[in-house]
């Protein structure tokens, strides 16, 4: 069995990602205003890059801060101010349940050169990042921080990040507690649980300004190759089915991924969760700048 | 009913269930994981309720026959044989040779076996005899009876040894009930079926005679006749003995009763054979006389060397087992050569040396353990002279040494012929006892024979004149479909059927490996 070990050389490259980075930049300057539906988000002006509204000048501003064109209309001085940071803070959930580890770790492996590609590109604009990946608990967590020093730290943890082959349980209402302030959150997993991971989106969506849900599906995982007899285990949870695998199998196997998917997609529709299922075909970086477009269309 | 030799071996079909327990896995199906079981509902084999086990491997049935087949084979089962065995054991001492009130008892009772033994037709009979039991005569035929008949009377019978006396056969046993150590059967086991023959019981028998050469007279022997009557109530008779036709001697014996026996004692001249019969004969004609060869006891003749010293000739002559032979030496059994005899070198010799003056050797007598010590004889070594000094080869023995000094030696070679140095006229000198001990001693060594006190004798045994019968106490009877087989033939029948199992799991087996070989073939394509 090929080891599941993730390596640094299965991250992006640099190249890679300072490419993902330039193409993602606009679509991930934060200008949220308010969720959708009727709930408001609080702003708050602070030290931050995203503009959020104006005011007079007041003894103390800085020069810098002046909009000339506003104090030239209004024929005083006007200051811009910004967002507060605090809502530019990032988490970035990754799944490391056994579920990820099947067929070599694929998705595993897919999941974390996603999260590293978008922390790249998030440090490389200033916001601040955390990372957790989370199984049964949460297996790993990088702490919120800013800087390319820090993408080294998150580069670490992804590469060195490596799910049970099994036994460890899908549970992503551990991150919870990990989620506080005016962050986004970026979930990327399987969503394979019991009901797609809805209760605990919808737990995370209470926690956070912003939730992205990115599914990672392989196609490997409903199609088993050889047909006949087998017992089919559970890796998550070691339960057996005696099983006869062929095309027929496949097909409703399929099948059922296809309504996991549509539930979740109906459920983050719902509850203002950016979803995109990326298919572990198409490349990584158009599937994430999709998800972003259609994010920043949604807000 | 079937039976089985060796059940225990049953009892290991209480562990058939752990073959199935064994089992109860299945099929080793490969293990395939997968990241969520409930996508892969719809192709559940079987909805098996919670905690029920899946169906055991079906193979486990044809294993558990196959160990049950094994464990019945090694238990030995039997089968009831239609066929009957009938070991007949047939006393044939002399006292079956009474003559009845048609025929001898041992063909009357042979008779009345073989018509016993209509009543079984599918009976397997073999016959034995009681004096030689390890030999199967046959089944009871007319040769077997001949054979039987011609052989009685001429070795005393004994119990049938218990290796042959078979589980599986019946034992029936043909006698006269007269010898009670005939019902002495190993392990307690008595006989299944006695077929017993016994009319007359008068009867006085010679049970046994011997003869010695009378130490003082070499010419008359000494008989001494043992009379016994066998049978049951006082008998009288004469005791006639004869050699050739010319009877020696008449004793009468008188109120001899029923067991006793009595001791007659007559010397007659030295002959060839003698005879004793009793008279009047009764109906056990055969024990009424018995026949004594005496050549045993007959002096041998020696060829003596002129040349020998006189005081060994007539030590020679003195000896009551030794003869001189006549002059031309032709009945001569051993010869006495002092260095000038011409009798022929085919004849056992004693060679007498003296080529030197007579000397005493220092030393004491050695024997060679060749001579037992019941053969060696009391000699003074400081009364011994030797008048020559004997070569002794590699192959030669050396029977009697003085100190380093062989004296008596042993040539080899197909005619025995001893060698000595011994100085026997210095020997008469001394008068002692060592000139005729050493006679006797250097003749006995030379033909290998006691000679000094030969006895004859021809003994019957002291059962073999008895014929009164005694009371009888057979096996209760043996229903003849209850004998069991030989669970040989039925071990093979079920060996047999555990082989065809054997061959039915090899073939699946291989039917199996064939299936499993598809897929891997498969995978690697």
């Amino acid at each position: 069995m090929a080891s599941t070990t993730l390596t640094r050389a299965a991250l992006p490259s640099e190249p890679e990602l300072q490419s993902f980075a330039r193409a993602a930049a606009q679509l991930l300057i934060d200008r949220q205003s308010r969720a959708p539906g009727a709930r408001t988000i609080a702003r708050r002006p602070g030290v931050g890059i995203q503009h959020l509204d104006h005011r007079d000048y007041a003894p103390g501003d800085e020069v810098r801060h002046i909009d000339w064109r506003q104090t030239a209309r209004l024929r005083r001085p006007i200051v811009r101010r910004f967002e507060s940071e605090s809502v530019s803070d990032w988490i970035l959930i990754v799944d490391a349940s056994s579920s990820m580890a099947v067929h070599d770790a694929a998705k595993a492996r897919a999941a974390a050169r996603m999260a590293a590609a978008l922390a790249y590109a998030l440090l490389h604009l200033g916001h601040r990042v955390e990372v957790l990946a989370f199984g049964s608990r949460v297996l790993a967590r990088c702490p919120r921080g800013r800087g390319q020093h820090h993408y080294a730290e998150i580069a670490r943890l992804l590469a060195a990040l490596e799910p049970a082959r099994t036994g460890e349980r899908s549970d992503l209402g551990v991150c919870a507690r990990h989620v506080h302030g005016a962050a986004s959150a970026f979930v990327v997993g399987d969503f394979l649980a019991d009901d797609e991971m809805c209760r605990d989106l919808g737990a995370l969506r209470q926690r956070c300004t912003a939730l992205h849900a990115m599914q990672v599906s392989d196609g490997a995982e409903t199609a088993l190759r050889e047909a006949g007899e087998f017992d089919l285990v559970d890796v998550e949870t070691g339960s057996r089915m005696h099983a006869v695998a062929g095309e027929g199998a496949n097909a409703s196997a399929s099948r059922k991924r296809a309504a996991m998917t549509s539930r979740l997609q109906s459920f983050c529709a719902r509850s203002g969760v950016a979803f995109s299922d990326w298919d572990l075909n198409r490349p990584w970086q158009a599937t994430l700048v999709a998800h972003l477009v259609r994010a920043r269309l949604r807000c | 009913m079937l039976t089985f030799a060796t059940p225990l071996w049953l009892a290991g079909l209480a562990l058939l269930p752990a073959i199935r327990w064994l089992h109860r896995g299945g099929p080793h199906r490969r293990e395939v994981p997968v990241s969520r079981l409930a996508l892969w509902r719809d192709a559940e084999a079987s909805r098996p309720a919670a905690g029920e086990r899946r169906p055991p491997d079906p193979a486990w049935r044809r294993r558990a026959l196959l160990a049950a087949m094994l464990l019945i084979a090694l238990s030995g089962p039997q089968l009831p044989d239609p066929r009957v065995r009938v070991t007949l054991w047939v006393d044939d001492s002399l006292s079956m040779l009474m003559r009845e009130a048609r025929t001898t008892r041992l063909a009357e009772g042979l008779a009345q076996a073989r018509s016993l033994l209509v009543a079984l037709p599918a009976a397997d009979v073999e016959v034995r005899t009681l004096a030689d039991p390890w030999r199967a005569v046959g089944a009871l035929d007319d040769a077997t009876i001949a054979t039987v008949l011609a052989g009685a009377g001429r070795h005393e019978p004994a119990a049938p040894p218990g290796a042959l006396l078979r589980r599986d056969s019946q034992q029936w046993l043909l006698t006269d009930g007269a010898d009670a150590t005939l019902f002495s059967w190993p392990g307690a086991r008595r006989p299944d079926r006695v077929v017993q023959v016994a009319g007359v019981t008068r009867n006085v028998g010679l049970r046994r005679l011997s003869a010695r050469r009378r130490g003082d007279d070499p010419a008359t022997f000494d008989l001494l006749l043992e009379v016994t009557n066998g049978g049951s109530v006082d008998e009288d008779r004469a005791v006639v003995f004869t050699t050739g036709a010319v009877e020696v001697a008449r004793v009468d014996v008188v109120g001899l009763g029923p067991g006793a026996s009595q001791r007659v004692e007559v010397s007659i001249p030295a002959s060839a054979q003698v005879r004793a019969a009793l008279q009047p004969a009764d109906a056990l004609a055969d024990d009424d006389q018995i026949v004594l060869d005496l050549a045993p006891l007959r002096r041998r003749r020696v060829a003596v060397d002129a040349s020998c010293p006189k005081a060994l000739v007539a030590a020679v002559g003195a000896h009551p087992a030794l003869a001189f032979a006549g002059a031309a030496g032709a009945e001569a059994e051993a010869t006495l050569d002092c260095g000038a005899s011409g009798a022929p070198a085919t004849l056992p010799t004693i060679r007498v040396l003296a080529d030197r003056a007579a000397s005493r050797p220092r030393g004491s007598l050695r024997w060679s353990s060749a001579v037992p010590p019941s053969r060696r004889t009391e000699l003074d070594s400081d009364r011994l002279q030797v008048v020559a000094r004997l070569p002794v080869r590699t192959v030669d023995a050396v029977l009697l040494a003085i100190g380093d000094e062989p004296v008596v030696v042993r040539r080899a070679g197909e005619t025995p012929r001893l060698e000595t140095s011994f100085d026997f006229a210095a020997m008469a000198v001394g008068r002692g006892p060592e000139l005729p001990l050493l006679v006797n001693w250097l003749f006995e060594t030379l033909l290998d024979r006691s000679l000094l006190d030969e006895i004859a004798v021809v003994d019957r045994g002291p059962r073999s004149v008895l014929v009164a019968p005694l009371p009888i106490v057979a096996a209760p009877a043996v229903a003849a479909a209850a004998v069991p087989r030989s669970p040989s033939d039925e071990a093979r029948l079920v060996l047999a059927i555990a082989l065809l199992v054997l061959l039915w799991e090899a073939a699946a087996l291989v039917r199996q490996g064939l299936r499993l070989r598809a897929p891997a073939a498969a995978r690697t394509a």
